[in-house]
């Protein structure tokens, strides 16, 4: 259906090509997960199996692609576009129209159907996406979700074969992508379209996938094969670079680094879980209650635990906030942040997590009594002075900088006011910053000319050089590859281990099992949930009611603890390790049990 | 229900808006302003549903305009000279010739803004653009590209809010006073046009692969058209508005051209 041969990519005014020599071919009806570090050209691969390179995008390409018989470089854009479609990561950046059925209806005018045909086109599509009743609806009234089944039901009417998706769970909330996802995976099993997915919540889509292809920094191909294959032979490679694996897949890697003989090869919850209760003298010791409490207590710090504890650096009473135009944003909240914790704030969109980062950082003013730094009302402190304690890192990171360098980023955040007479202390803390942060060959850069995570560790750099003592990160790890995730996120835990209490705004629920001490759950401007994050996603009740899904390792961790009476609050890699220790050195089955392992998975 | 107005082909609406603001820009005497101002309100509340409350609503903020186009002819307006005081303003002295010509310019002006109001109001932008490209022969390249402008305004609004939002946080301290704009424009545009530069670029290559712009003409699933009634209403405002004019005159209210 999809067949690559040698293609290689330069975008004009690059020097570095985007994509190397990939070649790849793709039967009918298969569904293909693409993967790479960030920079490894996944979006240009999309843009060369619909024709817009070569025929839009300037540039030079070698090589051939060949979608559905036809040579993309001999057929017009629109021909192609009938064949292949495309869905981007952001609905709004895709939308023309105003409405559900002007936008399905968009690309069928283009090409030319008769009026007629398009009517009974639209209601298919629509029908397909499950919005049948949705025609007459403003495309801005829509939820995250809709919209991006909107985006997709107006390509599935142009009845291509192929389907493209550019991250397309990028923009929306769990929820959102949850109803993306089972809508996906329906399209994958019941229908025979061939699909082409850019995607790195592989936990949740891991399931329909049959095949992967990991591109390397370079833009050529470091992977084709089985799901399989790719987590269990290649994942020493993919971890190299960088690139994303299923949480299931690692911590079975990790399992037997540990000594244990997991058996096989598990990519999905129940197959895990399979593979568990397989494992001779596993399940008992996830049983032993006494020993996983004190190992699950020794993993977070004592202060942190309690809600109500002394140090609170922050502390929000009955606050509750209306936008001018009347929308209540948030209702009756009240929690304090303590001293040297990284709290998350989860919730659904517009559950009111901006409103309530924005309200604690000084970039909205609550009303007066709700808000305490230090104890003392927010309101009553000058801006300098808040900004010199609190400092708030937006999603977007371009929106934060002010000036032309990355040194004068920096330089800024220290003295806005007299921006060339640096003290001596000051400059030796850009320094530090600048090679704390990997920056230092960037230091005369624009900040606008930097790659993604480049910018991010820059606004990050640049908020942190003050050594503000709270932190408040709207989405931190937003389109960033594993190994940037970890890098950032490694950068985090070593300012939270500096006494810092850091915030974190996100809708990635791996992140808030992986580095969060608490969990702040806001639900319709109220809170609703507020603890270890352990405790809520052990609560089927809540997982439910908020629509915000568990973490695949908690998933497991909770279907073990229905069959077999285990503790279900288990939800990183480290979590099971100190669960379960190592096994039992003077067991018979040992001797076999190593010799496995060894051969199984070549540790 | 869609009221009468909303009804109406676009190009046809704009059509009547054309004729008469040509014959308001004749008319310099202050009644025939004020009898079409009322007669805005009127057609926009009994054809279009929107009460006069609501249009004079969304015109308070002209209220600034008209005193100062009161305030410019009471001090500069050239028959004050040789006109007898109505009576005095301070140290002021105010004439007839300075407060009716305030009033026609106020009145028109006005005017001009409550038709306005109730074309904007009643008009759906998608129709306006396929009216645009069916009725007025505007390639639909072009319309399309003013559509996508269009819907990508309200998202530049909240990227601006982001980025001011931002800056203040990393204790950008906004100047105060005239001048503020400019430092703003000069501070917000570079993020602000980064941005949009990349978000237009998106859009167009999501509009190219959907097959845009591939055939010099596209099939519209929805074509606007010009009925009888579109017709009849062109018709009734071209001879309201020559009828008012002329009746005006009659009375020996209207004044054609400037001068006395």
């Amino acid at each position: 259906m999809i067949r690559a041969e040698q293609i290689s990519f330069r975008y004009a005014e690059r020097r570095k090509p985007a994509l190397s020599e990939l070649s790849f071919s793709v039967r009918r009806g298969e569904s293909v997960l693409v993967l790479g570090p960030s920079g490894s050209g996944k979006s240009t691969l999309t843009l060369c199996l619909d024709g817009l390179i070569p025929h839009v995008v300037e540039g030079e390409l070698s090589g051939t692609v060949v979608v559905d018989r036809l040579a993309t470089h001999e057929h017009p854009v629109h021909e192609l576009a009938q064949r292949v479609g495309v869905v981007f990561q952001d609905p709004e950046a895709q939308f023309c129209t105003l409405t559900v059925e002007d936008e399905v209806a968009f690309g069928l005018e283009n090409v030319l159907t008769a009026p007629d045909l398009i009517e009974a086109k639209i209601d298919e599509a629509l029908g397909v996406v499950g919005l049948a009743g949705f025609r007459g609806r403003r495309l801005d009234s829509l939820s995250g979700g809709e919209k991006q089944r909107v985006a997709l039901a107006s390509v599935l009417a142009m009845g291509p074969e192929i389907l493209v998706l550019d991250e397309p769970s990028a923009n929306l909330d769990p929820a959102g992508t949850r109803e993306l996802f089972a809508f996906l995976r329906r399209l994958a099993q019941e229908t025979e379209h061939t699909m082409v997915i850019i995607e790195h919540k592989l936990d949740e889509i891991i399931e329909w996938i049959d095949s992967v292809l990991v591109l390397d920094q370079s833009g050529g191909a470091l992977f084709r094969g089985s799901p399989r294959d790719a987590f269990f032979e290649a994942a020493r490679s993919l971890d190299d670079a960088g690139v994303w694996q299923p949480r299931i897949s690692a911590l079975a890697h990790a399992l037997r680094t540990a000594g244990w003989a997991v058996a096989g090869e598990p990519l999905t919850v129940e197959e895990a879980a399979t593979a568990l209760e397989e494992t001779w003298g596993l399940l008992p010791r996830l049983r032993s209650r006494p020993s996983l409490a004190a190992s699950v207590a020794s993993a977070i710090p004592a202060d942190t635990r309690r809600t109500d504890e002394p140090h609170a650096v922050m502390s929000v009473r009955d606050l509750s906030f209306s936008y001018p135009k009347g929308r209540q944003a948030l209702q009756d909240v009240s929690f304090d942040l303590g001293s040297g914790e990284i709290l998350a704030i989860v919730g659904a969109n517009g559950a009111g997590k901006s409103t309530l980062a924005s309200l604690l950082s000084g970039v909205l003013r609550p009303p007066r009594g709700t808000v305490f730094l230090r104890g003392q009302d927010i309101r009553d402190l000058k801006d300098a002075y808040l900004s010199a304690n609190v400092g708030h890192v937006f999603q977007n990171p371009e929106h934060q900088f002010v000036t032309d360098t990355v040194r004068g980023e920096l330089v800024y955040s220290l003295c806005p006011s007299k921006r060339d007479r640096l003290t001596i202390a000051d400059e030796s803390l850009v320094e530090a910053a600048l090679s704390r942060f990997d920056l230092k060959r960037l230091e005369q850069a624009n900040p606008f000319s930097l790659s993604q995570g480049q910018k991010r560790r820059l606004s990050v750099a640049a908020m942190l050089v003050r050594a503000q003592s709270i932190l408040f990160l709207d989405e931190p790890t937003f389109g960033q590859d594993q190994a940037q995730t970890a890098k950032l996120m490694g950068m985090l835990q070593e300012l939270w281990s500096e006494g810092r209490s850091i915030v974190i705004i996100t809708h990635d629920m791996d992140l808030v099992a992986e580095y969060a001490h608490r969990l702040l759950v806001l639900q319709e401007g109220k809170l609703r949930f507020l603890g270890a994050p352990r405790d809520f996603f052990a609560r089927d009740d809540m997982v439910a009611e908020t629509g915000l899904g568990r973490p695949a390792l908690a998933g497991l961790s909770s279907l073990l603890a229905l069959r077999h009476d285990t503790h279900p609050g288990l939800l990183t890699v480290e979590d099971y390790l100190s669960a379960v220790g190592t096994p039992e050195l003077e067991h018979e089955c040992h001797g076999d049990v190593m010799a496995v392992h060894q051969g199984g998975c070549g540790e | 229900m869609t009221s009468y107005l909303q009804r109406r082909n676009p190009t046809v609406k704009l059509a009547v808006l054309l004729v008469i603001f040509g014959g308001l820009t004749i008319v310099f005497d202050p009644f025939t302003p004020i009898v079409f101002f009322t007669l805005a309100l009127m057609a926009a509340w009994i054809l279009g549903g929107i009460r006069p409350t609501q249009t004079l609503r969304t015109l308070l903020p002209f209220i600034a305009t008209v005193a100062g186009i009161f305030l410019a002819n009471i001090l500069f307006n050239r028959l004050n000279a040789t006109a007898d005081a109505l009576f005095y303003l301070g140290p002021f002295k105010v004439t007839r010739p300075a407060l009716t010509t305030g009033a026609s310019l106020s009145f028109r002006m006005l005017s001009f803004a409550a038709f306005s109001i109730a074309f904007v109001r009643t008009t759906d932008p998608t129709d306006l653009i396929l009216s645009l490209v069916h009725q007025l022969r505007l390639h639909y390249r072009l319309a399309y590209g003013t559509m996508v402008g269009y819907r990508m305004l309200p998202l530049l609004q909240g990227e601006y809010e982001a980025i001011r939002a931002a800056h203040r946080v990393r204790g950008v301290q906004e100047r105060e006073g005239k001048l503020a704009v400019f430092s703003r424009m000069k501070r917000y545009s570079i993020p602000l046009l980064a941005g949009a530069v990349r978000q237009a670029s998106r859009v167009a290559l999501a509009m190219d692969a959907r097959g845009f712009g591939a055939f010099p003409e596209r099939s519209y699933r929805r074509r606007m058209r010009v009925s009888g009634q579109d017709w009849l209403f062109l018709a009734a405002a071209v001879t309201l508005t020559a009828g008012l004019v002329v009746l005006l005159d009659v009375a020996g209210l209207a004044r054609f051209g400037v001068g006395v």
